[in-house]
């Protein structure tokens, strides 16, 4: 027994993975909302026959579960998210989306379906365990507050030593590992500007708010091209503008402006803020308008800790083809799983999900969005290989 | 006459300004009816009215080949609050004509020549479908062509009156911007439709700043800006503008669009979006007739005194009547009305009194 028969187990129960997934993509549930999903995830692992589970941690439909080892030894944590997102489904399968307006566009299902899958091969492995499994499955990830952060006070955590989380990636190739050395994700947060016209007298001259806004627009550019550190990447993206007229010949009174920040660093993060604000007020007395800003910290960023990434690593290479482990850079897109590297040690990696000869997969959050299923192979894969560096028998006798 | 003409005057504008008040309970439903009833029952012949809101009616004078043509605008709303400067104004243009009408019907042998009254709505700018008045030739069957505005802050029972441009050209426009979104994250993937819209609202103002001769009055004003989904982190993949343009000079107008043109176009394609202007000419400048302004103004300075009539400046609003204008000779004057206009539903008795009594000077021996 061990590793190798692990794979095997994991790879006899493929369809049963792919079931999983497919019933989740059919029945998907925005965040918040994910209450049939838990159910049917809590029926999975009751059928696996969990050693413990507890529900509805944290501020919404979160569970946790363990597996225990027949050996004393560390704690590992693999999660995975599943909430889904408020999109129409055109993705041509035949497990398409039954709940109008709402779909699995980010590999949520692929992500819980993959972690089921870990848990039913290791639930009859536990003679070969030298410490305990414990599978936290998320809820809320897309919509803040987001639902890690709230697992976390709710001790989801407790006697864990090492966290690890993975995400499924449509545009790229299917059955590569990526991992990102230090930062794995942005801190990624919300902005909300806001002008609205002053009471003028009809002689003198009317502020023009849309100029205003438009100024405000262009201008604050500048605070990522030449205020921030160009070693420190920075993202300032302006979404949406909304008004409250929209003609020909008036000009409105009151308009929106939301936006998204990513960084990276803290410093960066807290400058831009402070920017936007300072950039507000000048945009006030220069346009004689007003302008409020209302900055929303989202998630921070990953911090993938080094010695587990390190050690990770050495072993998806031991266990898979060289050139299917990568390493890459990290993306601005944003993950509530850094709450958990903020509490323990651990790393996030990123599975690839594209069709090969695909050229032109859709991104994530696209109405098309689709996945390769072997992805969830190679993400129970990944597990498994981190089970086995942490807590299998074979290395816990090479750490005597 | 004179004095016994302004007893009537005062006697007809006050009945005019009660029916208004009368039509605000209903909040002015029908009014287009109730106005070609009104002019009927006073004795005007050949009344229409459209379902454009606008009403024309007719006082013959017997054996005239000609016709002076009088354009009023009358405010279609019931509540000074929503629209007030276009509320005032059309009220006070109505209540003018209405009174006029009245006069000259009891005045006939007096009339100079036929005369046609053209009432328009005011208050929505140029409201695309009155210029279907043109293709209906409204302003046809005339020979000259005349219309006063009030003026609030100008001196009370003054006139004015210039040759050349008085009111702006008005132009609209669109631009579309399609770029390629994606999420806020990776701009870098994306064509942000967005921010290159802001940049090209930002490039149009140098138009006027930089290129346009600062001696021409110009104005530039982007009115509407939209993009996005309502979301904060899925950048546009489209972005729509719209605004309007307004010059008192023809080769300025011809510059501003072949200018704007190029920004939206170069603009979007420095950044890898594509840009397009749709630009349309709502009305051209509206241009006094210049002889016959001095010959309106010498009617003027003979009936009120040189001292009460002056020069006015050209302004940027736009009246499409400018269209009429440019088939037809014809002269738009202002009544000042002093501040007192912007307490009352109209402009004050006496100034209405001297919008009458301009009008009368045309249309009468």
């Amino acid at each position: 027994m061990g590793y190798k028969t692990w794979i095997k187990d994991l790879e006899n129960n493929f369809e049963e993975t792919v079931s999983w997934r497919r019933h989740m993509h059919q029945y998907p549930e925005l965040s918040f909302e994910e209450e049939t999903t838990a159910e049917f995830i809590k029926s999975v692992l009751e059928d696996i026959g969990v050693d413990e589970l507890r529900e509805k941690v944290g501020n919404g439909y979160g569970m946790v579960a363990r597996i225990k080892g027949a050996h004393p030894g560390p704690t590992i944590a693999f999660r995975a998210d599943f909430d889904a997102l408020e999109i129409t489904e055109k993705a041509n399968v035949p497990f398409q989306s039954r709940n109008e307006g709402v779909m699995h566009a980010c590999g949520h299902d692929g992500h819980t379906a993959s972690v089921l899958s870990v848990a039913r091969v290791l639930s009859e492995h536990r003679d070969d365990l030298h410490g305990d499994v414990v599978f936290i499955h998320q809820n809320a990830e897309e919509m803040l507050p987001g639902g890690a952060k709230s697992m976390v006070e709710a001790e989801a955590l407790e006697n864990v030593d090492y966290v690890f989380g993975i995400h499924l990636n449509s545009e790229m190739p299917v059955q590569q590992v990526y991992y990102e050395p230090e930062f794995g994700s942005a801190n990624a947060d919300f902005v909300l500007v806001t002008l609205k016209a002053r009471e003028t007298k009809a002689s003198s001259y009317t502020p023009d708010l849309l100029l205003a806004a438009t100024e405000y627009l262009t201008s604050s550019q500048k605070i990522v091209s030449r205020m921030t550190d160009p070693k420190k990447p920075a993202v300032l993206t302006f979404a949406t503008i909304e008004t409250d007229k929209s003609d020909y010949t008036h000009s409105p009174k009151e308009i929106a402006l939301k936006a998204t920040v990513r960084t990276l660093h803290q410093d960066t993060r807290e400058l831009i803020e402070e920017e936007l604000s300072r950039m507000a007020e000048g945009i006030t007395h220069a346009f004689q308008v007003d302008v409020s800003v209302d900055y929303k910290h989202g998630y921070p960023s990953i911090k993938n800790h080094k010695p587990e990434v390190e050690r990770s690593v050495e072993k998806f290479k031991e266990v898979f083809a060289s050139d299917e482990v990568e390493e890459i850079e990290v993306g601005m897109g944003g993950e509530d799983f850094s709450y958990f590297l903020e509490e323990k040690p651990g790393a996030f990696f990123r599975i690839g999900a594209k069709f090969p000869g695909d050229d032109n997969p859709y991104p994530h959050h696209h109405p098309k969005f689709v996945i390769h299923e072997d992805a969830l192979l190679r993400s129970g894969q990944v597990f498994l290989a981190l089970t086995e560096e942490y807590i299998g028998k074979s290395n816990q006798e090479n750490r005597g | 006459m004179k004095t016994k003409q302004d007893a009537t005057i005062q006697e007809k504008q006050e009945n005019h300004k009660e029916w208004l008040k009368r039509l605000n309970i209903s909040n002015r439903e029908g009014i287009v009816h109730e106005l070609a009833e009104r002019l009927e029952k006073a004795g005007c012949l050949n009344v229409s009215a459209a379902e454009n809101g606008i009403v024309t009616a007719y006082i013959y004078k017997e054996g005239s080949n000609e016709t002076i043509g009088l354009r009023g605008m009358y405010s279609k709303g019931s509540h000074k609050e929503d629209k007030p400067t276009a509320y005032l104004q059309g009220n006070s243009q109505l209540v003018i004509l209405l009174t006029l009408v009245d006069v000259l019907l009891t005045n006939k042998d007096l009339l100079k020549t036929s005369v046609k009254f053209i009432f328009e709505p005011i208050g929505e700018a140029i409201p695309e479908n009155l210029t279907l008045s043109l293709k209906e030739s409204v302003f046809q069957e005339t020979d000259v062509l005349y219309a006063a505005s009030i003026l609030p802050d100008k001196p009370k029972k003054q006139l004015f009156i210039s040759e050349g441009p008085v009111f702006a050209s008005l132009d609209y426009f669109d631009i579309h911007v399609q770029g390629q979104g994606g999420h806020a994250a990776y701009p870098n993937k994306t064509v942000d439709a967005l921010i290159v819209a802001a940049q090209i609202i930002e490039e149009l103002q140098l138009t006027v700043s930089r290129k346009v001769n600062p001696m021409v009055a110009t104005d530039l004003t982007v009115t509407a800006f939209e993009a996005g989904e309502g979301t904060f982190n899925i950048i546009a993949d489209s972005a729509e503008i719209k605004g309007n343009v307004r010059t008192l000079s023809d080769n300025e107008r011809d510059l501003i669009e072949k200018t704007m043109t190029d920004i939206v176009r170069d603009v979007s394609s420095s950044h890898g979006a594509e840009g397009t202007l749709t630009y349309r000419r709502m009305t051209p400048i509206l241009e006094n007739d210049e002889a016959l302004t001095q010959q309106v103004k010498g009617i003027f300075e003979e009936a009120f005194g040189e001292e009460k009539i002056d020069s006015i400046s050209s302004k940027l609003t736009a009246d499409y009547f400018a269209k009429a204008l440019e088939e037809k000779p014809g002269t738009v004057f202002y009544i000042g009305s002093g501040e007192e206009f912007s307490n009352e539903e109209t402009a004050p008795s006496d100034v209405i009194t001297t919008g009458v009594q301009a009008f009368l000077t045309l249309t009468t021996t």
